[in-house]
């Protein structure tokens, strides 16, 4: 012994290797261990005599090693001595019953794990409830992840495809990761790319359609270069495609029909190639009428499923103005070419644009994403976030399905030890016991599925429609797949526990512990309390995630919007370039603007390029008189523009800071004005008046506007951004510009009353001015501002929701321990309180127990928040992912909660009857 | 005698070759009992340092020698003073002692053929 104490470091890593011993099979272990411990640790002594430190380390690493190597060997060399295949020069000890297979043990063991289980439905029920919600979450969950981010795009060699866009860092300081991409740029890494078999651009626009055999209609198509279903992949049904000769900076427009607009508006007739289709498309420059070249096979629909046709993307190749960017592009991998070979191609290639042409590719340049990624976008991270979330909760169902198998086999110990006792093997019963926790856990999947199914309906509809490729998620062979490998992994993590312990009962130990009941239980009690405490660290880490959510939430909702969003109506138009010209375009919209302004109930109504909160659309770059720009006759400065009609401001609600709004005075002809917001003055004025700067916007060469005043920051681009705004006016921009954006505007409309209530008439308005006009769509402000933090709002329900799933499992686990504790311990109570020991002073002391264990949960939860919590960055507004106030808040409530949970069976402790509880004995 | 003799033989050849740690093994318990630290050690001094016998791989080759009748745990103890009762001797059986006979036989013959096959074709190599 004395000889021990000198080598330190010992008795830890002996216990260590003692542990690891394990892998021999038991016969071994009780004819060896013993030595092999004795053989470790002169070893030991040896190697630290020798070494110290970093020598011991290594062998215990390599004792460890070899411990596991040969145990493994042993198990495989006992399991062919069995089979006879390997000499062996003395019978084998093992008796029969212990070298019977022990599969064959299995359907009875199911059936006893049936009769057993129904004879306690309680018990049953509450554990597969507790499993289904763990394993319903996660199936639901992965099934989300499954369906969005998993199930390859519907392209041949669909992991070839890649998505071009443009990262946009300008001057402002503003980061636009995901900017489109201009017709120089595409020809540019069209002509240099080496990596690509094909690249194609695409682009959105929405056409008003009127041939065909149904009502006028909006349909959305895809503008799109030929090489678009080359690099898909994809044949016509019908006709052919795009081809190369359809390319061009003025195409004669040729219009390829997706399958559900052939039938829906052409009843599928295959005459209609060769036809021609009319469609009021709102560029000067571009024909409206067309043939029909072709029909594409049901279902394929790019790149949105609402896509209903197809034409040409006009390019330009003789274009080298490289502003303007309102395109995106796809390409496909050259046979042969790795993903990242491509991508390296192309940061050697944005590294040489930038010295090509500083003025836009220094801070703006191409970026790869492959396709499936790109399509899925900010989804992933969300849905990522929830799979660990829902994580944790099945980790503290375990948990907590655990201490309840625990709780039950102590309650079977007496069994168990007979059975013992009668000849069953160790193994018979941790393989029984195991069995019973499969059926739990299985049964529990399948409910799980059932609740997931539901679930998952539910949160696509809470999720407000803006999760792509939603309509994959469904319970596919993945999905089926991950729920049988977590009902098997949960089995192991719970039951595991329980069945060794269980499995080691002795009829020896059953009875010792009748006759010790005070200390008996301590062993188990400690590993039950390793449970409450993981559970009550998963319960922090989830609270955690939920209360930050909340609280970015709460401070998006904080935001200062800038406008009154309450009883304002936002009414989208565009005119078909074929009936209106431009001075009719301004025409219809003055001449609605009229009408609807006497409609009763209304306050108010002005048109403006786009309603508040719905810009995405940044490439508002401006600039001002006798600015330097990095090269001369470019632009010098970043902000947003948004097109104002009279009246724009007062609708809205956007506040005059100083000088003047944009009103009659300023005739369509006459001398051009701008009004700027706070922001945009603080940025690029920051110690002058803005008011009588001259600024041009559009055209490098156009005319100057004079900025007239300013106005408050109002939200365009969403709540959580800032970004600079310009203003100027409707009427003298299409004068300028000779009928640019003309149109397609907003009509928003203050009412007095509920919004919606002025829908109808404004509706038939628009009928009686013009009968074949569709509106594009109607919708009021709250609406728009309540979508607009739709994605936040949703997880933050979802993460509420978990982590309030998490609370309740934890509440029960806590108050499941600590009454296990008090039950076992009556009898001290008893003593205790017989000896004079005040209720007061017992209940505190069952109270301070859970505390502790609580406290250490509460530790580890709050240290693993702060590493995990940082993947959240990306979610939160405004709020750090280690804000102080929350982890104070959240630790308060867990313990709380653990208070209240110990505090039920402490004062049940606290009524013990001193003659009752000895009298248990 | 001789039959018996003859059936041994055949069983002595049916562990042939043995693996290297058991040869070692059964070669330092020709030297007389040991337990498993005193084997460790002699089995690294005679290979110097070559082998080197964690405690699980040589109370998996003890096992499976005792299974073979190889080695026997011993009932004697050396001298009283240098003894150390918590630990288990091993000795080698007669069979063993055959079995490590027979082993190094084979490898003899092997080392024979090896060393004239070398001397014969070290010509060529050099050349």
């Amino acid at each position: 012994m004395s000889r021990r104490g000198q080598v330190r470091g010992l008795s830890l890593f002996e216990r260590l290797y003692g542990a690891l011993l394990v892998v021999f099979p038991a016969q071994f272990r009780q004819a060896y261990a013993r030595d092999a411990l004795e053989l470790f640790r002169d070893r030991y002594r040896e190697e630290y005599r020798r070494a110290q430190g970093r020598g011991v380390l290594l062998f215990w690493g390599r004792s460890a090693w070899d411990a596991i190597v040969s145990g493994v060997s042993t198990r495989w060399d006992r399991w062919r001595e069995r089979r006879g295949s390997a000499p062996s020069a003395r019978p084998d000890r093992d008796n029969g019953a212990r070298r019977r297979n022990p599969l064959s043990a299995i359907p009875g063991d199911v059936r006893y794990a049936f009769r057993s289980l129904s004879r306690t439905p309680g018990f049953t029920a509450v554990v597969v409830l507790t499993l289904a919600v763990g394993i319903g979450a996660n199936t639901g969950i992965f099934s989300a992840v499954s369906g969005v981010l998993l199930q390859p795009l519907p392209y041949d060699n669909s992991g070839d495809l890649v998505a071009i866009w443009t990262r946009f860092t300008p001057e402002s300081g503003y980061d636009f990761p995901k900017y489109p991409v201009g017709s120089p740029e595409y020809f540019d890494y069209v002509n240099q790319n080496r990596t690509m078999e094909q690249v194609a651009a695409v682009s959105s626009e929405r056409l008003a359609l009127t041939d065909g055999t149904a009502e006028p209609e909006f349909v959305t198509a895809g503008y799109v270069s030929s090489s678009f279903f080359a690099v898909l992949r994809v044949p016509p049904l019908l006709g052919r495609t795009l081809i190369r000769a359809d390319d061009g900076a003025q195409p004669r427009p040729v219009y390829v029909l997706g399958h559900d607009l052939w039938q829906r508006r052409f009843g599928g007739d295959s005459s209609v190639v060769g036809g021609t289709l009319d469609v009021g498309l709102d560029m000067a420059e571009y024909g409206t009428r067309g043939e029909i070249v072709g029909v594409m096979p049901e279902a394929f629909a790019f790149p949105t499923p609402d896509i209903q046709l197809w034409t040409q993307l006009p390019l330009d190749p003789e274009r080298t103005w490289r502003g303007g960017h309102w395109f995106w592009m796809i390409g496909r991998l050259a046979p042969g070419v790795t993903y990242e070979q491509a991508d390296a191609e192309m940061e050697t290639l944005m590294a040489q644009w930038a010295v090509d042409h500083p003025d836009h590719h220094v801070g703006h340049g191409l970026f790869l994403t492959p396709l499936l990624r790109d399509m899925v976008g900010d989804v992933r991270p969300a849905l990522l976030l929830l799979l660990g979330a829902v994580g944790f909760v099945l980790l503290i169902a375990c948990a907590n399905v655990a201490n309840l198998m625990l709780a039950r086999s102590e309650g079977r110990r007496r069994e168990l030890g007979v059975r013992k006792a009668l000849g069953a093997g160790r193994g018979r019963l941790v393989q029984q016991l195991l069995t019973e926790s499969a059926l739990l856990s299985v049964a529990g999947g399948a409910l799980g599925i059932l609740f997931s199914l539901v679930g998952v309906r539910v949160l696509l509809a809470l999720e407000g429609g803006t999760v792509p490729r939603a309509q994959l998620i469904g319970l596919d062979a993945r999905v089926l797949v991950f729920t049988g490998v977590v009902v098997l992994i949960t089995t192991l993590v719970f039951g595991l526990a329980p069945a060794l312990r269980a499995g080691a009962t002795s009829l020896y130990e059953v009875f010792r512990d009748a006759a010790t009941t005070v200390t008996a239980g301590r062993k188990r009690l400690r590993f039950r309390g390793f449970l409450l405490a993981s559970e009550v660290a998963g319960a922090i880490l989830l609270v955690i995630g939920a209360g930050l959510m909340t609280k970015s939430f709460w401070r998006l909702l904080r935001v200062e919007p800038g406008f009154r969003s309450e009883n304002l109506l936002a009414v989208r138009f565009s005119l078909p370039s074929r009936s209106y010209s431009p001075s009719e375009a301004v025409r219809f919209f003055s001449d609605l603007t009229e009408r609807v302004r006497v409609l009763p109930d209304v306050e108010n109504a002005a048109i403006v390029s786009d309603p508040p909160l719905l810009r995405s659309d940044v490439d508002g770059r401006f600039h001002i008189e006798g600015r330097e720009s990095a090269v001369a006759g470019e632009f010098c400065c970043t902000g947003g523009a948004v097109t104002v009609g009279y009246g724009s401001f007062h609708t809205l609600g956007i506040e005059l800071i100083r000088g003047r709004l944009i009103d009659e005075t300023d005739l369509p002809d006459g001398p051009l004005v701008a009004v700027v917001d706070e922001e945009l003055a603080r940025r690029y004025w920051p110690n002058e008046d803005p008011i009588g700067k001259r600024i041009r916007f559009l055209m490098t060469d156009g005319p100057w506007a004079t900025v007239v005043g300013v106005v408050a920051n109002a939200k365009f681009y969403g709540l959580g951004e800032s970004y600079p705004v310009y203003y100027h006016s409707y009427e003298q921009m299409v004068s300028w510009t000779g009928g640019f954006g003309a149109r397609t505007m907003s009509l928003v409309v203050r009412t007095h009353g509920p919004p919606l209530a002025v829908a109808g008439p404004i509706r038939e308005l628009v009928r009686a001015i013009d009968p074949d006009l569709p509106i594009v769509w109607m919708r009021t402000m709250d609406d728009i501002a309540s979508a607009s933090v739709a994605r936040p709002r949703f997880l933050m329900t979802l993460l509420g929701v978990f982590a309030g799933v998490a609370l309740v499992l934890a509440a029960i686990g806590v108050y499941g321990v600590i009454s296990y504790g008090v039950a076992r311990r009556t009898h001290e109570i008893g003593i205790r309180m017989a000896l004079g020991a005040a209720a007061g002073s017992v209940a505190g002391m069952v109270v301070r127990e859970g505390l502790a264990l609580a406290l250490i949960g509460v530790v580890v939860g709050l240290a693993a928040a702060v590493a995990v919590t940082r993947m959240m960055t990306a979610f939160l507004f405004n709020v750090q992912p280690t804000d102080l106030w929350t982890y104070t808040a959240v630790a308060g409530i867990i313990l709380a909660v653990v208070v209240t949970a110990s505090y039920l069976p402490a004062r049940r402790a606290s009524r013990v009857d001193p003659l009752t509880a000895l009298r248990t004995e | 005698m001789t039959k018996a003799n003859s059936d041994r033989s055949e069983e002595v050849a049916a562990l042939l070759p043995l693996k290297p740690q058991d040869y070692h093994i059964l070669f330092v318990l020709l030297d007389g009992e040991r337990h498993g630290y005193g084997m460790v050690k002699q089995i690294e001094r005679e290979t110097g340092g070559v082998i080197r016998l964690e405690a699980g791989n040589l109370y998996r080759s003890v096992r499976r020698l005792i299974k073979q009748g190889l080695i026997v745990e011993s009932d004697r103890r050396p001298a009283p003073e240098s003894d150390d009762e918590r630990r288990r001797y091993y000795a080698v059986t007669e069979f063993g002692r055959q079995v490590v006979a027979a082993e190094t036989e084979r490898m003899r013959k092997l080392v024979a053929a090896a060393r004239a096959r070398l001397a014969t074709s070290s010509g060529k190599l050099t050349r």
